[in-house]
Order: C-alpha cells, then sequence, then structure tokens
C-alpha cells in the first residue's frame, strides 16, 4: 500500500511539474486576443490605425529605435517595447456614430473573460455613450504578462493589446510626442493599414 | 450617469500622476539634434528637416505664383539645393533664413525668367462670387488671388510682411533693399490691393446681374 | 474693399503641401545620393591599356571578376536597403502602437478623474 501511495505521489508531482512547465508559456498565448473579426470595420472607418508587430519584426523596430540614440521619444520607445512578445493594435475613426456593433465589443469581452485576466479599470459614460475598460493577465509570479485596453466612443473604437512585461507607469508618462495624433491630414483622412512587413 | 469602479485590490495604476510637462527636450534643441544627424547623412533626419519647413517654403512659391505644381517644384528644388549645402548650415536659425532667403530668390528668379503674370479669369471670379462659402474665406481667396497679380517686388514684401511675419529690417536684408524702399513698397503694395480688390468685386457684380 | 492686416495674414497662412511631398523629395534624394558617375580619365585610360594586347585577357578575367564582385555587393546593398526599409516600417509601426496606447490610456485616466470628481 505504501509504495502505491509513494508511486501515485510521484506521478502526482511529475504531473504537476509538467503542467507548470507548461503553463508559464502558455500565459503568453493566452494573453494575445483574437481581433480579426473587427477587420470588417476597416471598410466604414475614415481612418484606420492597425498595427501588428510580434517576433521578428518587434525585434526589428526595437533595433531600429535603438539606433535613434539622440531621439527622445524612440528612447523611452525602445525602453517599453524591448523585452514585450507583441503588440496589437486596433484603431477605427468613423464619420458617424453607430457604425460598430456591440456584438463586436462583446467578442472582445469573452475572451477577456477567460482565466487569467482581470479586469482593473472599468468607466462607463452613459450619457456620452462612451465604455472605457483595461484588463491585465498576471503570470504565475504575479507579473504582467500582458494588458487589454478597450476604448468604446460613438465615433471611434479602439482596441489596444500588448503581450508581454508591459509597464503601464512608463507607457502612461510617455512625454513629448506621444499622446499627441498624428493629425496633419484630419481634412483628408485616409486608411493607413499596418500589418508589419513592408508592402 | 458616469460610473467607476476599480476592480483591482491592488489599484496602484490608478495613482499614476500624469506628468506636467513634456519629457522630451525643448522643440528647438531637439532641431539641433537632427540637424547635427542629417549633416552627418542620416537621411530620416533630413526628412523631418523636410517637414519641419516644407509648409513655410511651399507657401512661398505657391502665395507668389498661385501655382501649386510650380510651387512644389520650386519647394522641392530649394530641398535638394539645401541637401547638398547642409555642412554649411550652423543652427536652426541660420536653417530657417537659409530655405527662406532660398525660397524667396528661386521664386523671383524664375518670376523674371519666365516673365510669369497670372490673371483670374472671369468665369473663377463669378464662380467665387455666387459660391456659398462664408464671407471671410471669399475675402481670403480674393487677397490670395489679388496679391500674386501684385509686381513682383510688391508680392515679396507682402509675401515676407503678412506671411512670415517679417520686419522691414528684416525684409530689407533679404531682398538687398534699403529699410525705406521696403517701407514704400509695402505701402504701394496695400494700395494697390484695395484698388484691384475693389475693381475686381465691381467686375463680378456686373457680371452676375 | 476694406481689408484688415488680419485678413492678409489669414490669407496669406501658410499651407504644408502633405506627406506625399515630403516623400517624393526624399525620392529625389536618394536618387541623387545613389547616382554612380564614372570619371572620364579612368575610361581613357582603360581604353590606352585595351589596346596592349598582352593586356587584355588579364583586363577581360579583372572586368568579369569585377562584374561579379559588383553584382554580388549590389545584391547585397539591395538586401540591405529591403532590411532598412522594413526596420524603418516596424520602428514606425511601433510609434503609432504606442502613441495611440498612450493617448487611450490617458483618457481613460481622465474620464476617471473626472467622474471621481466632486
Amino acid at each position: 500500500m505504501r509504495i502505491v501511495e509513494r508511486r501515485n505521489g510521484l506521478v502526482g508531482l511529475l504531473v504537476g511539474l509538467a503542467l507548470f512547465c507548461v503553463a508559464l508559456p502558455a500565459s503568453a498565448q493566452h494573453a494575445r486576443l483574437k481581433l480579426d473579426h473587427l477587420e470588417k470595420l476597416s471598410a466604414k472607418a475614415v481612418e484606420v490605425n492597425n498595427v501588428t508587430l510580434d517576433g521578428d519584426m518587434l525585434q526589428l523596430a526595437a533595433k531600429f529605435l535603438d539606433m535613434d540614440k539622440d531621439d527622445p521619444e524612440s528612447g523611452q520607445a525602445k525602453n517599453l517595447i524591448k523585452n514585450l512578445k507583441g503588440i496589437y493594435v486596433k484603431n477605427f475613426e468613423f464619420e458617424q456614430p453607430n457604425q460598430y456593433s456591440a456584438a463586436d465589443v462583446e467578442e472582445i469581452r469573452t475572451q477577456l473573460a477567460a482565466p487569467g485576466w482581470s479586469k482593473i479599470v472599468e468607466n462607463r459614460d452613459k450619457r456620452a455613450n462612451e465604455n472605457n475598460e483595461i484588463y491585465v493577465m498576471k503570470d504565475a509570479h504575479n507579473n504582467i504578462a500582458g494588458i487589454a485596453i478597450l476604448v468604446a466612443e460613438p465615433k471611434e473604437l479602439t482596441v489596444v493589446n500588448i503581450v508581454g512585461p508591459v509597464d503601464l507607469d512608463k507607457l502612461s508618462a510617455l512625454g513629448g510626442k506621444f499622446g499627441i495624433p498624428e493629425n496633419k491630414e484630419k481634412e483628408h483622412p485616409k486608411k493607413k493599414d499596418i500589418t508589419g512587413g513592408v508592402p | 450617469m458616469c460610473t467607476y469602479k476599480c476592480l483591482h485590490s491592488n489599484c496602484v495604476f490608478l495613482r499614476i500622476v500624469l506628468p506636467e510637462g513634456a519629457l522630451s527636450a525643448e522643440p528647438e534643441a531637439r532641431m539641433e539634434m537632427v540637424l547635427r544627424r542629417a549633416s552627418q547623412g542620416d537621411q530620416r533626419a533630413f526628412a523631418e528637416i523636410v517637414r519641419e519647413h516644407q509648409g513655410m517654403v511651399f507657401s512661398i512659391g505657391w502665395h507668389f505664383f498661385a501655382d501649386r505644381a510650380l510651387a512644389e517644384d520650386l519647394a522641392q528644388e530649394v530641398f535638394l539645393q539645401l541637401y547638398q549645402g547642409l555642412p554649411a548650415i550652423q543652427s536652426t536659425s541660420h536653417l530657417t533664413h537659409w530655405l527662406r532667403r532660398t525660397a524667396v530668390h528661386r521664386c523671383i528668379d524664375h518670376s523674371r525668367r519666365k516673365n510669369f503674370r497670372r490673371e483670374s479669369p472671369l468665369e473663377e471670379m463669378q464662380e467665387i462670387a455666387t459660391g456659398t462659402a462664408p464671407a471671410d474665406s471669399f475675402l481670403h481667396e480674393r487677397l490670395r488671388q489679388t496679391v500674386a497679380q501684385l509686381p513682383e517686388k510688391q508680392r515679396m514684401v507682402v509675401l515676407l510682411r503678412y506671411q512670415e511675419e517679417l520686419g522691414p529690417g528684416e525684409i530689407a536684408e533679404l531682398l538687398n533693399m534699403p529699410v525705406n524702399t521696403v517701407k514704400s513698397t509695402l505701402h504701394r503694395a496695400l494700395e494697390e490691393l484695395r484698388g484691384k480688390l475693389t475693381r475686381k468685386l465691381k467686375e463680378a457684380r456686373y457680371a452676375i446681374f | 474693399m476694406q481689408f484688415s492686416e488680419d485678413d492678409l495674414r489669414a490669407a496669406l497662412r501658410r499651407k504644408d503641401p502633405g506627406e506625399p511631398f515630403t516623400e517624393r523629395v526624399m525620392a529625389h534624394v536618394i536618387q541623387r545620393q545613389a547616382r554612380v558617375t564614372a570619371a572620364p580619365r579612368t575610361a581613357s585610360r582603360l581604353g590606352e591599356l585595351w589596346h596592349r594586347r598582352w593586356l587584355r585577357p588579364a583586363l577581360t578575367g579583372a572586368v568579369a571578376a569585377m562584374l561579379i564582385v559588383g553584382g554580388s555587393l549590389g545584391f547585397l546593398h539591395y538586401r540591405n536597403v529591403q532590411r532598412w526599409r522594413e526596420g524603418e516600417a516596424a520602428k514606425q509601426q511601433a510609434l503609432v502602437a504606442l502613441r495611440i496606447t498612450n493617448a487611450k490610456l490617458n483618457h481613460v485616466i481622465e474620464r476617471v478623474r473626472t467622474s471621481q470628481a466632486p
């Protein structure tokens, strides 16, 4: 009996260890959201910012940012992204309100209801018809493994998904040109679809 | 009704204080860095210089000739000339001064070579007169067109005074003219503008009615 | 017809020709940079050498070798230019992403602050 118990105990320990090892990298996978269903909104938007940056391209971006040693903006950006696994941004601006549906946003919330994600900020303004949410995913060591920002405004929908150890303090404290939209051609809007890789 | 909830027990994030001012360098110091890099052959830095100053260079040509394509061509030549002579540019203020001077002289040279003169056709004036544009933009459009019809010297003095906001001394230095000549040229230009505008509006009214 | 100095200033306000203009200027800059002009002195000297028969095989071999090396270098240069372009594009994407993220994050903070205000 004792030998069987010991064997069961050992097997249990090994299974637990295997699961733990699988769970660590898997958290990075779970932190990535599926946002393909939003592609259809590009046709209705007057301005689209679509960024998919991961793997080699993200490392290349960090390298090129590092080369701009004199540029403070590039320096801040490089420090932020150097340890990330992926940056995914979908931003759609519409001329009229109600160009995206609640279902479009709900599909993202369903993913964010999965284990691992925690909602840390929720702000709803019924008068302005605006919902703002911020989620984080933490790893086994309680460090941030990913964030998701969901800003649903009447004429604009933004989803930001960053996979990896992102520093929220640094992200919101970016100075200089950050935070000021590139709006040179606001009178003549155009679509910018950047999907990783040279066109 | 606006509701807020912090659902995380350790909401450190919400105590983030936005910085009072920008963390990056002052704009002028930043441009000095960009200029230095461009002088060393950094094409990205040169592109930034182009973006920063293309409005000024293009507008001098555009308001002088009232011809967008020509203004773009001249502006392009100015920047290509700048690219060749970048190492000689000592500071951002020198850069602005150099670009302005080069743009102005290119416009004058081109105008003398081509004996450039532009007259607005009556049809165009009618369109503007009967359009639904608000009164002030109609006036501004007419002003732009009329400025482009002034004699070359008057045109440039008006541009430098009202587009570039230069004083008579600076205009005199740029155009190699005595200061008093600048002042009298400006005075005559404004008289000419008033006269031309009044005449054109009378013509337009007759055309409509 | 009366107009003020402010009317003139407004009428003659600077206009930006936009990003297409910048791209055209840079395209010309890159073209000029890439232009290689062969020195006329070199060409006439090579002509003199070619007239000496015993040098012809050596010259032919040298030219062939230069073409192969030049071709490889050209290809490498092309790959480097491609890689540079990819890197630049990736860098711009990263900056766009961070700008939007920063803007939206601060938007949410502001909304939260406003809702907390008495």
